[in-house]
């Protein structure tokens, strides 16, 4: 009976690995393997995280007061230490950790020696294939990572089988060497019919080109190829792509910027009889990035406030939107900055931004309709609001002096580049609107 | 409104004048220099607008009258009066209100009835009032101010041509530069780390080879050590094996032998002691016994404590003979006595003869006596009672006196007074008491022959024993002391022949001892060689032992070559002040809160400069929304003015040019092939074209409710003949809509007028 499994097992491989007779499909045969593998599978545990960022600083939020800079620079070392712990409390087996744990920029010896000693502390086997921003690997001799501590190469993919309760696990994780790749790492990662794989990895999938070569590669490419889990990291935005196999991002582990909002953590991976059964985030983030949107229509400040402190979790970092039409929008307009100030004291927390996206009382659509300059302006701003990014920031940068910053405008999303027109937009209606009166 | 007639009564020059029929269209007023054109304009000007009008000509007089006949649009004709200074109605009298116009004298006169001077001033068309409502398109009237904030406040940001320090953005971006470079230098730092290490590692190695040779050194050390220590042990050991093998191996004499042999001299030493003291003893014993028998006292030991075992006896004896003798002697005495008082003789005591009454006479012969003297006293006592207390005194002594003489008497009286029956029963008493007597002599007799036997047996004993003679008692103290004495004496010369039996035992015991080893002289010398040889045999052993234990191999070879040392400690200690200065520099890195200060700092930076690139974002965007607006409804929005001074303008200057209705722009400008021309680059002839098409276009929107009639005095001056006929045409244009009256001292101008249509002139 084994050798007959064997035999099919070696059948089944060669048959993925030269893609006989499939014509790019998954090979019919696959479906059975998974049944079969079923009784020989392993029972583990392991915790996913990527993207830590040790070291990096915290960006869209003033960090004048030198408290509130530090306890941000801490924040992400406070997470980590959150996913150690965790590690420890689930009794996990393994870690894997997929890319950028400094930001090369701020990378120190001592932000390297904290993850050391964090690393030592989690005892168990840590898997790292590093990122664009890690690739240079600063002070790995002089201080160098504990014995539980693998670093996938950056020449070659690598296979590591390291063996949990009896049953042998494989691991496939692979390095950048530089800060971009154009290269498909992930086209090289093959898993074992008869192992539980991981693969981990640093990648961008389907990301269009214009976002930078980050060792490209298409979910396609992550199908079938005999890798359970897709242990992925880059992208900062935690996404679970596919199940079975299963292909996530697990997003980075403490907000840092008002883009980085919601909750930030890691997950917990269990797989029983080689199965990958349940997959959990745990939220781990000090500091959390909190979006809130509140409408002005039909309020007056207090209301106004009393509706974000309602919303606002303690200690968060707020990113507020504020929309609709109302007395509130002039208001607003004219004393922000007191009004951030005000918030920030009732709900206790930091105000990354204020975003106002409110429209006086007179309805922009009358405006529109009614055929004089600010109609007018209406109508450019909303053409404006449609061309492509690289468009959009060429109207902008039309000055010589421009081109210095034009990287600043590249690095906004396109949301926020909208919302700069229509920040333009009511720019020019207030200050007319405001002169007519 | 349109003038029908004007009728002058006085002003200026003009007396009594009077102009009617002027035309509803356009009237050329021609005149030569100093006819009165300018009087005319001036009195219907003030006259229709009256006010405070400074440096006006003619000069404004009490005695100003006349008439203005108007026909009104809505073919009501009013007359206005002049009077003065003030023009009032000529129906009611009231002063012709503003209201009616909507405008005042100065926009009357600069827009609607203008001499050059008037032409030239573009003020009040340029800005204000009448530039928003005529002159801009609605809704930016505010524009260019707006377009000016923007600006400005991007100016302060960022200037268009390049990046300097002093904007905002620029600044913000050199502090991060700054910042950068801090960091680079930092970082330098951060890099000096593995650096650090490597010569911490590499001191490491060192420093451990230095503590492997400085533990070979301290073992080698050690060996040196522990043979210099061993040297004095070894060189004294040797000289004590020499020493030893001298020493012959002769008999050995035990420890045991030597104790026996001292014990027994010890023996012999202590009884010959015994010996002399018992001797001594002897001699003391002897000495209270050198005077007497010695042999005796013990031959009579017995006797001798017989005797003094009868002391008591004969003291008591004694006692009783002398007791005996004098009962009996005084006992004889009382029966002698007895028998002389009671009258009883030896016979009658013996019973010879009989017994008599015993005489009374006895007690009689004192009985009258004590009675005598008791009398007396009573006597003297009764005579005292009568004479004096001194006879009574001296009465009471016989009183007394015989009292006590009574009384002696009574015993005797008593026994003087026995029955004379019991003379018999005395005699028996008496002859009872002298038996008694008599036995009493014969114990007396008993015990002085006991006394006797005794004093016999001491003087036997006293002889023998030849003591001096003293008391019976004396004697036998003397002798029993002499007894003890003597038998002490023997006791002590038993003593001393055990005592020299035993020295003699001893003596012959060691001499019994010695004969083993010959002489006691030969049994010491070879007891000092013995004694000799085992202290050295130990001190031997000590030392190879104490050689031993200290771990000094005696039978290794080469630990005579001493190695030269070298000395690691100042290395290492050097070595290891370094590899602390190494490992603080480290800490000190780890440690380094600076270049996380700069990183926030970084951080913070690059926050506000996204910031304020967003707000320049903001604003350029602002601007480029601005500009394609402006564009857009530049060429479909334009102010009615524009259209209509862009009328007159293509006239006056055949096509070549028109207004620039562009709502940012702020001043007025024109636009001849895609080329602005602001106010300032207009020529002289240009720019009152410009004004001149502009004000009528002006006026004709003023004047949109009832409009006013156009004076123009000699506006057209200036211009060539080409322009005066493009002007003429315009005026002519407008004239269909508006009265105007043109005045002109030019013929060119008036034939210029004439040939393009104009039917009405009036020659002044």
């Amino acid at each position: 009976m084994e050798s007959i499994f064997q035999t099919y097992v070696f059948f089944v491989w060669i048959v993925d690995k030269y893609k006989f007779c499939t014509f790019g499909h998954p090979p019919i045969l696959f479906i059975c393997s998974d049944i079969l593998f079923v009784a020989m599978g392993a029972d583990f545990k392991f915790i996913h995280c990527a993207d830590l960022h040790l070291g990096s600083r915290f960006s869209g939020v003033s960090q004048k007061d030198p408290k509130l800079g530090k306890r941000m620079t801490e924040s992400i070392f406070s997470s980590f230490d959150r996913i150690i712990d965790l590690a420890i409390l689930e009794k996990a087996d393994l870690m894997v950790i997929s890319g950028d744990v400094f930001d090369e920029e701020n990378e120190t010896p001592a932000t390297r020696y904290r993850f050391a000693r964090a690393l030592e502390k989690v005892k168990i086997q840590c898997y790292i294939s590093l990122g664009n921003h890690d690739f240079k690997r600063s002070w790995e001799d002089s201080i160098p990572y504990p014995e539980n501590v693998h670093i996938f190469s950056s020449s070659e993919t690598e296979k590591q089988i390291i063996n949990i309760n009896g049953n042998q696990i494989e691991l496939i994780g692979r390095s950048f060497e530089s800060r971009n790749t154009a290269e498909n790492y992930a086209s090289s990662f093959y898993g074992s019919y008869d192992k539980f794989t991981i693969g981990v990895l640093h990648c961008s999938v389907d990301t269009p080109r214009e976002y930078g070569d980050y060792a490209p590669c298409r979910l396609s490419d992550l199908l079938n190829k005999n890798v359970d889990y897709w242990a992925l990291g880059h992208i900062h935005k935690r996404s679970e792509l596919n199940e079975r196999p299963f292909v996530i991002y697990p997003g980075n582990i403490q907000g840092r910027n008002p883009k980085e909002s919601g909750n930030k953590g890691a997950y917990v991976v269990s797989v029983s009889n080689g199965r990958v059964s349940e997959t959990r985030f745990v939220p781990t983030q000090e500091i959390l990035w909190q979006d809130i949107e509140t409408d002005i229509s039909g309020k007056d400040m207090q209301a106004l406030i009393s509706d974000i402190s309602g919303k606002a979790k303690h200690d968060s970092i707020l990113s507020i939107y504020i929309i609709g039409k109302g007395d509130m929008d002039s208001v607003l307009r004219l004393g922000l900055d007191g009004v951030i100030d005000q918030i920030s004291k009732v709900t206790g927390c930091v105000i990354s931004s204020v975003e106002l996206s409110t429209s006086p009382a007179t309805d922009l659509s009358k405006i529109s309709e009614m055929n004089d300059l600010r109609s007018k302006m209406v109508a450019v701003s909303n053409k404006m609001s449609g061309l492509g990014r690289n468009d959009l920031i060429d109207k902008i940068c039309l000055t010589r002096a421009s081109a210095e910053i034009r990287y600043i405008f590249e690095s906004m999303s396109d949301e926020e580049l909208r919302s700069m027109v229509q920040d333009a937009e009511m720019l020019l209606i207030e200050k007319l609107t405001e002169a007519s009166r | 409104m349109k003038i029908r007639s004007v009728r002058i009564d006085s002003f200026g020059i003009f007396k009594d004048k009077k102009y009617s029929d002027i035309s509803p269209g356009l009237t050329v007023i021609y005149g030569k220099n100093e006819t009165g054109k300018t009087t005319l304009m001036e009195f219907i000007r003030s006259t229709l607008f009256p006010g405070k009008q400074r440096k006006v000509y003619p000069a404004y007089n009490k005695t100003d009258a006349g008439e203005i006949r108007i026909d009104l649009d809505d073919a009501v004709d009013i007359t206005i009066v002049r009077n003065g200074k003030t023009s009032v109605f000529e129906k009611d009298g009231k002063q012709l209100p503003t209201d009616i116009t909507h405008i005042d004298a100065v926009t009357y006169r600069s827009i609607f009835a203008m001499n050059p001077d008037d032409l030239r001033d573009l003020e009040i068309v340029s800005s204000g009032d009448i530039k928003n409502r005529f002159l801009t398109i609605p809704g930016g009237e505010n524009l260019p101010s707006v377009i000016e904030d923007i600006d400005k406040e991007s100016s302060l940001l960022m200037t268009t041509t390049r990046m300097t320090e002093t904007t905002k953005i620029g600044s913000k971006i050199s502090e991060i530069e700054r910042i950068n470079v801090n960091i680079a230098n930092s970082t330098v730092i951060g890099n000096r780390y593995s650096e650090l290490y490597i010569e911490l590692s590499e001191l490491e190695v060192q420093i451990g080879d230095l503590k492997k040779k400085e533990l070979v050194n301290a073992e080698l050390r050690a060996v040196t050590n522990l043979r210099n220590s061993q040297v004095n042990n070894i060189t004294t050991l040797e000289g004590l094996r020499e020493t030893r093998k001298l020493l012959v191996d002769s008999e050995i004499i035990h420890e045991g032998d030597k104790e026996q042999y001292d014990r027994l001299k010890a023996d012999i030493e202590t009884k010959i002691e015994v010996c002399k003291r018992v001797n001594s003893r002897l001699s003391v014993a002897s000495v209270p016994l050198n005077d007497y028998d010695k042999d005796a006292i013990l031959q009579n030991k017995d006797r001798i404590e017989a005797l003094k075992d009868k002391i008591g006896l004969y003291s008591e004896l004694s006692n009783q003979k002398n007791d005996f003798e004098m009962e009996i002697e005084r006992e004889t005495r009382t029966l002698n006595r007895n028998m002389s008082e009671l009258g009883i003789t030896k016979d009658m005591f013996d019973g010879k003869v009989a017994i008599r009454a015993p005489s009374t006479n006895y007690s009689v012969k004192r009985f009258p006596l004590s009675f005598t003297l008791m009398l007396a006293g009573i006597v003297l006592l009764a005579a005292g009672i009568f004479t004096s207390l001194y006879i009574l005194m001296i009465g009471l002594i016989p009183l007394l006196s015989g009292v006590i003489l009574l009384f002696r008497n009574n015993n005797t009286t008593k026994k003087v007074h026995k029955d004379a029956g019991l003379v018999d029963l005395d005699i028996v008493n008496l002859r009872n008491y002298n038996e008694s007597i008599d036995t009493k002599m014969k114990d007396l007799e008993k015990i002085n022959s006991k006394l006797s036997e005794m004093s016999k047996e001491l003087n036997y004993v006293a002889d023998a024993v030849n003591i001096p003679r003293s008391s019976f008692r004396t004697d036998i103290i003397l002798l029993s002391d002499l007894v003890s004495k003597s038998i002490m004496v023997k006791k002590i010369a038993d003593e001393r022949s055990d005592v020299n039996h035993e020295l003699k035992e001893s003596e012959m015991n060691f001499r019994l001892f010695i004969s083993k080893f010959g002489t006691e002289e030969r049994f010491l010398i070879l007891y000092k060689q013995s004694v000799k040889r085992s202290d050295l045999d130990r001190k031997i052993y000590v030392l190879e032992d104490s050689i031993k234990s200290s771990g000094y191999d005696m039978n290794a070879k080469g630990f005579e070559e001493i190695p030269v040392l070298e000395d690691v400690t100042e290395r290492l200690d050097m070595m290891n002040k370094h590899y602390g200065e190494l490992k603080s520099e480290m800490k000190a890195i780890m440690d380094d809160e600076y270049i996380e200060g700069l990183m926030n700092a970084r951080a913070s930076s690059r926050s506000e400069l996204r910031e304020l690139v967003k707000r320049w974002g903001t604003l350029s965007l602002a601007s480029a929304i601005t500009d394609i607006a402006c564009k857009e409804i530049y060429d479909t929005v334009q102010p009615d003015v524009v259209k209509t001074a862009n009328t007159y303008i293509d006239l006056m200057t055949c096509g070549r040019y028109s207004l620039d209705s562009d709502p940012r722009n702020t001043g007025i400008s024109v636009i001849s092939n895609d080329t602005m021309k602001t106010e300032n680059q207009w020529s002289s002839g240009l720019g009152d074209q410009i004004r001149l098409s502009l004000k009528m276009a002006v006026a004709k929107e003023l004047s949109s409710e009832e409009r006013l009639p156009i004076m123009l005095d000699d506006v057209l001056l200036m211009f060539d003949s080409d322009r005066k006929r493009g002007a003429c045409k315009a005026l002519l244009k407008m004239s269909e809509d508006m009265q105007i009256l043109f005045f002109t001292c030019d013929r060119e101008t008036k034939d210029i007028m004439l040939d393009e249509g104009c039917t009405s002139v009036l020659e002044l």
